[in-house]
């Protein structure tokens, strides 16, 4: 892995988006990772169109596609119980289509750092890294 | 918008409201990707709630497939519309194709819309509120071309009530409408 496209949410509403890339550049500076950040349009039509003009002029060498699933809260009132929802990440090659690697984490906030740290573990324990 | 060049240009995103009182409106947001002339005709529709570990009083409380289709039944074929409804938590996984390629084979639906269950807010067992996210795909090329998201405020005040469990689904059916012909699909 040289340079990662970390392809995230459209914006930090449920996901701290600034956040996980922050953690993800973090972890990767010193394998000498270059990481560029983009992020999906809301209620997104043609990823690989969008993608299109950052791969272009990026050329990663893998992507990382992240996206929340599902979620659900609960509450009492006005009060807000608890909150949870499934993250998604997706690892390609390139500008490849074919899922390399899968993630699934249930998160219960908008900071996710265990998921990234979980994610870079297992691409290290896959030779990624 | 983005520069031509591409197959598709997106319109970008645009939003409806359908409703009387404020408890009862429904807010749909929609992108579309400008596909010239296409018109919904002949549409496979399929209902999936669950996108997320339900308890059976959970799911129950949730819009039913045979509820959508007694609304859709109701207002599409006026518009010029054939539609099925089917329940899509018979399919499994996330890919429509398998839908479309199942249902299709007697339908031979033009175009294929996927409504599924988005964030829910839930008070104890049943459903505070909730959004329903819908994919319209072309399914001759297999392709998106559109994408609705329908919040569903106070859709608790409908539920263990037949008739206005109905009268939910018929806003949820007239909000889609609107936000689809805006978007120039009907």
């Amino acid at each position: 892995m040289q340079r990662l496209l970390l392809w995230l949410t459209p914006n930090d509403e449920r996901l701290d988006g600034a956040g996980i890339a922050a953690r993800f550049e973090s972890a990767l500076a010193p394998y000498g990772i270059v990481v560029e950040i983009g992020r999906s349009t809301k209620l997104e039509i043609d990823r690989n169109g969008d993608q299109k003009d950052i791969v272009e002029k990026f050329n990663p060498t893998y992507r990382f596609e992240i996206d929340v699933g599902a979620g659900r809260t609960a509450s009492q009132g006005s009060t807000v119980i608890s909150t949870s929802f499934l993250v998604r990440g997706v690892l390609y090659s390139g500008a490849s289509r074919m899922p390399l690697e899968r993630y699934h984490y249930q998160a219960r906030s908008k900071s996710i750092p265990r998921f990234v740290d979980q994610v870079v573990e297992s691409l290290k324990a896959g030779g990624y890294l | 918008m983005k520069s031509l060049g591409r197959r598709h240009a997106v319109m970008g995103l645009g939003m409806t409201i359908a409703g009387c009182t404020p408890e009862q409106k429904v807010v749909t947001q929609s992108n579309a990707a400008a596909v010239s002339g296409q018109k919904l005709s002949r549409v496979l529709i399929g209902v999936r709630l669950r996108t997320t570990r339900l308890t059976p009083s959970q799911y129950d409380s949730l819009l039913q497939p045979y509820e959508l289709r007694q609304a859709f039944d109701a207002k599409w074929p006026p518009l010029g519309i054939t539609v099925e409804v089917v329940d899509g938590d018979k399919f499994s996984g996330d890919n429509p194709m398998a839908l479309i390629a199942a249902t299709n084979m007697r339908f031979h639906a033009n175009q294929v819309l996927l409504l599924h269950t988005s964030h829910a807010r839930w008070r104890g067992a049943y459903v505070q509120d909730y959004d329903i996210d819908a994919d319209l795909y072309d399914s001759t090329v297999g392709s998106r071309i559109w994408r609705g998201s329908t919040s569903l405020p106070d859709f608790w005040r409908v539920i263990g009530t037949p008739s206005k469990r109905s009268e939910a689904a018929d806003r949820y059916v007239d909000g889609l409408t609107a936000t689809l012909r805006k978007d120039g699909l009907i």
